[in-house]
């Protein structure tokens, strides 16, 4: 337990699953381990990250990709640019304190209708 | 105090089997299944696994004897796990197949359109109150 509790804070690895041979061919699929520890508890993430084709002596690596993950980072990060574009034009189109009292001289009150 | 003592062995145990559970999640085989072979294809399927847990305990204050009057401990947990792509061998090559899951994709979607049609509405209106300019002035400055 003690042990366990003095591993470091932040680990990350790399696995590497069952090799499989066919046409002249090993495939070797590798993950990705990362470990948060702190006192009382642990949160461990595990993902393919990669699989690695071994013919002859050329060793080829081809990246795992999260398609699901992408999208959702592509549409949430669209719809925030989205915001903050339209908060810079919001802004642009906002009259300045100065010119509206130029403009607004001797009113006593100002509307933005 | 030899109770006490006593007391705390089983919440231990218990966060030692816990954790070696934990630990076990980071074998290569939770994440990457048996290869399965059809005619000219072997197919090995990925999935991606996360785990996390919290737990803590307390106890009261100590009385005039010195005895702890009161205490308690809670924890809690959760994993999930999804397939991320196939690896697929044949003889042409190795290909890695992406499996998308289009619910939380289409979910993402409708959430943040959602969220844009009602930041726009809360736009509109604010047009109507003096903090801000109006709508209008808005499509104006679009327009330029």
């Amino acid at each position: 337990m003690l042990q366990r509790l003095k591993a470091p804070a932040l680990q990350i690895s790399e696995t590497r699953g069952k090799s499989v041979t066919a046409f002249d061919r090993q495939t070797t699929p590798v993950g990705r381990v990362v470990q948060v520890r702190w006192p009382g508890g642990s949160f461990t993430w595990h993902r393919p990250v990669a699989v690695e084709v071994r013919q002859g002596d050329t060793i080829l690596r081809l990246p795992i990709h999260d398609v699901t993950f992408r999208a959702i980072g592509a549409i949430v990060l669209t719809g925030l640019a989205a915001v903050v574009l339209i908060s810079l034009l919001m802004r642009r189109a906002r009259p300045r304190e100065g010119e509206e009292q130029h403009d607004h001289r001797g009113e006593s009150e100002s509307t933005f209708n | 105090m030899i109770t006490e003592e006593k007391a705390k062995v089983p919440s231990t145990e218990s966060v030692e089997q816990v954790l070696g559970r934990m630990v076990s999640t980071a074998r290569a085989d939770t994440i990457f299944g048996e290869p399965v072979e059809r005619g000219d294809y072997t197919v090995i399927p990925c999935s991606e696994v996360a785990v996390g847990l919290g737990m803590g305990s307390g106890s009261g204050p100590v009385d005039a004897q010195g005895n702890t009057t009161g205490g308690g401990s809670g924890g809690g947990g959760g994993a999930s796990g999804r397939p991320i792509a196939a690896i697929v061998i044949s003889k042409e090559g190795v290909r890695v197949q992406p499996i998308p899951d289009v619910t939380k994709i289409l979910l993402a979607a409708f959430s943040t359109g959602a969220f844009f049609v009602l930041w726009l509405g809360r736009l509109s209106r604010m047009g109507r109150s003096p903090k801000g300019p109006s709508f209008s002035q808005f499509r104006r400055a679009v327009q330029k």
